[in-house]
């Protein structure tokens, strides 16, 4: 549940993790970058098990701090470790690579107590100066890494002892565990470098990166010196790249590779079909939204944004889209995966108090508008096609534009009226909610421009949550922010989809993840 | 000749040369850039100048073009932008798995080509004519992906006998059964072409005086075809064995990229999408050199089998 690719087929977006908002063997072998750490893979006589993942995309930043995509999210699942991670049941943080931490009254020292028994593939011992040097690596000015933006309240990591690290803000930020937990907060070893980072990555994750076909296929072995052997049940995982839906389906119910990362709607009926196939279903991880950029008129005015807000059949939209995948949601950006998310009425199309808002707005006949949308993420120009055909009922003429993704970005975000656009979720509150509703947020305007949506209220609510580390009390300044965002945001947000993973059903253990990327501990495939 | 061959290989160069520079042209007016894909476009102003300084990026086109040139020269090409790693071994590995592909496609096609052109030409108007022509047109009509689809459907999705992804991590010979579906569906479009060129220049062949003349001589009807025509005939296969090394290789990009076959064609196609300028200038620059040189070999060959071309 992170990221967003506007820009590229699957590049998702950077700042506050969201990868992408705007989202190869050899005859000689002699292009793949091999590890020199030990496996345990293949030390015995019998078959190893392997288990094969298909993936659209192929990983190319290996570098952690640098990652944008989900399959480099994967890569970075099971060759790093970070000093949090995510529950499976909630998505709140525990710990992984920290064994406790603790907050000052202030809010502004985190002190994280660093487990002795981690290893780096290298046979180097983790220690707390790996972790201060990981964590000043991210935030480095001179050398800028692609989701610094996410952790600028941190000024200092400081080694207390070698097994523990104290973290010292500049201004309280209640979510860090959580920002400690995703994958681009990976502890390396110090002194790495980015070169040796991209060609030669070294964690303390489960399995070390055997081979890397770029463009193609990584091949990782289990990792022998990985403090918990008992989790480590796969002894070679191959996460291979097949752009293709249809071969990707057509792989798994022939039974040549255990896994789909990420099913599209039009997969799942061939899918379904299969009776070797299993479909898991994480509610929660994305979002299709209609930009309603405030600076064109009349989107200025609130009446027409509410206008525009009830013209939509939410319910409808989502079977359009998905073919019944998502559930309509009341422009809430905070996914029901998310431990904030907050449960907030659908509201009813109701075109007639639309067009008496609009005519109040001084549009009685409506208005034209042009509404960027594209093909390249399935269902969203479906979505924007029927929303237009809704608004046209209270007069108001959409003029759907069709673009590449990459273009909604560069050229839409910020330049168009209304753009139509495909987020990932993101597993904490302030993540979700402060890049689109903040004054200054990254989808907001980026604080360089004129934002969106500039409301006090929301700031300061959001400003009040960050600074609040009682997790009851934050979830209620949440709950207040998305009753607002309902009331009068900017981003129409008619449904939240869910993250759909296919396995082979001879394989078990396997309980996927609204985040799309998988730890794969205690899975085993029968045959 | 000697000189007719210098001139061919200044001209390659000189192509070659200008094909990277249109690639580096090319590539700097799109929206987008490698910084910018690396990162997305919400990156922060001051992230991407980085970036763009570590690429290389904030340097003019032409600069970067003669740096990156300067080096192919030498036989550097750099290294990847977005893979950070040396584009040389990197598309000299490709190029060898899509050799294997290649190879494989035009040792079936160009003599399977030949014979079955030269008996469709034989027998023109009549039915194993008449039968060949429609087949190969039919296969020549359906671009590659079509057939990949056909073949992937048939032979994976319900037969189950071939793998459905041509996935590799070493040899492609280490699992044939990867390789089958590819070749196959490279092998259709490439022999039909065979077919029909051999056909047209077999009946061409046939319809000259001199065979007229050999017939009359009352020679049997082999030595005419294996004397006269089969020499004449086989100039246009030549040729099209060359253009169809450059069908073949725009093929392949379709077919590696749909099988995620780790060649040369997949790896362009990547390239192009991550904005990979100097991979992508080095994997279309060894490709335009295959093609140039096999058209050169191909048209080095008709002059030498044709004594009047030879002596001009």
């Amino acid at each position: 549940m992170h990221t967003t690719p506007w820009m590229t087929a699957s590049r998702r977006a950077a700042a506050f993790g969201i990868a992408g908002l705007v989202a190869a063997g050899t005859l000689s072998g002699c292009t793949s970058s091999e590890s020199d750490a030990t496996s345990a893979s293949g030390s015995g006589d019998a078959e190893p098990t392997v288990f094969e993942m298909a993936w659209s995309g192929h990983p190319t930043e290996l570098d952690p701090a640098n990652m944008n995509l989900l399959e480099e999210y994967q890569f970075g699942q099971l060759v790093y470790e970070t000093l949090t991670d995510f529950s499976d049941d909630d998505l709140a943080p525990e710990p992984e690579l920290a064994s406790e931490w603790s907050v000052s009254d202030d809010g502004l020292v985190w002190t994280f107590t660093i487990i002795d028994d981690a290893v780096f593939h290298s046979g180097k011992a983790l220690t707390a100066d790996d972790v201060v040097y990981s964590i000043m690596r991210l935030i480095d000015p001179d050398v800028p890494t692609a989701h610094a933006a996410y952790y600028t309240a941190i000024e200092e990591a400081v080694a207390i002892d070698d097994t523990t690290v104290e973290l010292h803000l500049s201004e309280p930020m209640a979510d860090l565990a959580s920002a400690l937990a995703q994958p681009y907060a990976a502890i390396v070893p110090e002194g790495s470098t980015a070169e040796e980072l991209a060609t030669t990555p070294d964690g303390t994750g489960p399995y070390v990166m055997d081979e890397n076909v770029e463009g193609s296929m990584i091949v990782y072995k289990a990792f022998e010196d990985y403090r918990d052997q008992d989790s480590i049940t796969l002894d070679e995982i191959h996460q291979v790249t097949i752009a293709q839906a249809e071969t990707q389906s057509t792989s798994l119910i022939a039974g040549d590779i255990d896994l789909i990362s990420q099913v599209s709607a039009q997969q799942l009926s061939t899918l379904e079909a299969a009776d070797n196939v299993a479909l898991i279903e994480n509610p929660g991880a994305s979002f299709h939204t209609i930009y309603l950029n405030t600076s064109f008129e009349p989107l200025d005015d609130e009446r027409v944004r509410e206008a525009l807000r009830l013209v939509m059949d939410r319910e409808a939209l989502a079977a359009i889209a998905t073919g019944g995948l998502a559930t309509a949601t009341a422009d809430n950006v905070v996914l029901s995966a998310n431990p904030y998310h907050a449960d907030i009425e659908v509201p009813e199309q109701n075109i007639e108090k639309a067009k008496e808002l609009l005519a109040e707005a001084g549009y009685p006949d409506g208005f034209e508008m042009d509404i960027w949308t594209t093909t390249e993420r399935f269902g969203l120009s479906e979505m924007t096609v029927a929303y237009a055909e809704m608004a046209a009922q209270a007069g108001i003429t959409l003029n759907v534009v069709t673009k590449t993704n990459s273009d909604l970005g560069t050229e839409g975000y910020r330049q168009q009226p209304m753009v139509a656009f495909y987020f990932t979720g993101f597993p904490d509150g302030d993540g979700s909610i402060s890049p689109f509703y903040e004054s200054d947020g990254a989808y907001n305007g980026g604080g360089s421009e004129s934002p969106y949506f500039s409301d006090d209220e929301l700031d300061e609510l959001i400003t009040e949550a960050r600074s609040t580390t009682d997790t009851e009390a934050r979830a209620e300044l949440y709950a207040d922010a998305q009753e607002i965002i309902a009331e009068r945001g900017y981003a129409l947000v008619p449904y939240e989809m869910p993250l759909v993973t296919a396995t082979g059903s001879d394989v078990s253990g396997f309980s996927g993840s609204a985040m799309g990327y998988y730890e794969l501990f205690n899975v085993t495939v029968e045959s | 000749m000697v000189r007719y061959a210098a001139q061919r290989v200044g001209l390659l160069l000189l192509t070659l040369a200008l094909v990277a520079l249109v690639i580096f042209t090319i590539t700097s007016f799109l929206p987008t850039d490698a910084a910018e894909t690396k990162l997305g476009i919400l990156a922060t102003p001051e992230s991407l100048e980085f970036v763009r300084q570590q690429l290389g990026l904030d340097q003019p086109v032409l600069v970067r073009f003669w740096s990156w040139f300067g080096g192919a020269l030498r036989g550097d090409f750099g290294t990847s932008l977005v893979f950070q790693t040396e584009i040389g071994p990197l598309v000299m590995a490709r190029l060898a798995n899509s050799a294997v592909l290649a190879g494989l496609v035009l040792l079936i096609s160009v003599p399977l080509g030949i014979v079955l052109g030269m008996w469709a030409g034989s027998r023109e108007g009549g039915a194993i004519d008449r039968i060949i022509s429609w087949v190969t047109l039919t296969a020549f009509s359906f671009p590659e992906f079509v057939w990949a689809i056909l073949l992937i459907f048939v032979f994976a999705n319900i037969l189950g006998v071939l793998p459905a992804a041509s996935i590799i991590t070493g040899s492609p010979f280490d699992d044939p059964a990867k390789l089958v579906m590819p070749v196959a569906t490279a092998t259709i479009v490439v022999l039909a072409l065979t077919i029909r060129m051999m056909r047209q220049g077999t009946v061409q062949t046939l319809e000259l005086d001199y065979v007229r003349t050999a017939r009359l001589k009352g020679l049997s009807e082999w030595k005419v075809f294996r004397k006269h025509v089969m020499g004449n005939a086989i100039a246009p296969a030549v040729t099209a064995t060359g253009t169809n090394v450059a069908y073949l290789l725009g093929s392949l990009a379709v077919v590696e990229t749909i099988f995620s076959f780790p060649g040369i064609g997949s790896l362009t196609v990547q390239a192009a999408n991550n904005r990979d300028v100097p991979l992508l200038a080095a994997a279309v620059l060894l490709t335009s050199a295959i093609v140039t040189t096999a058209n050169l070999v191909a048209d080095l060959i008709v002059v030498g089998l044709n004594p009047r071309l030879r002596k001009s």
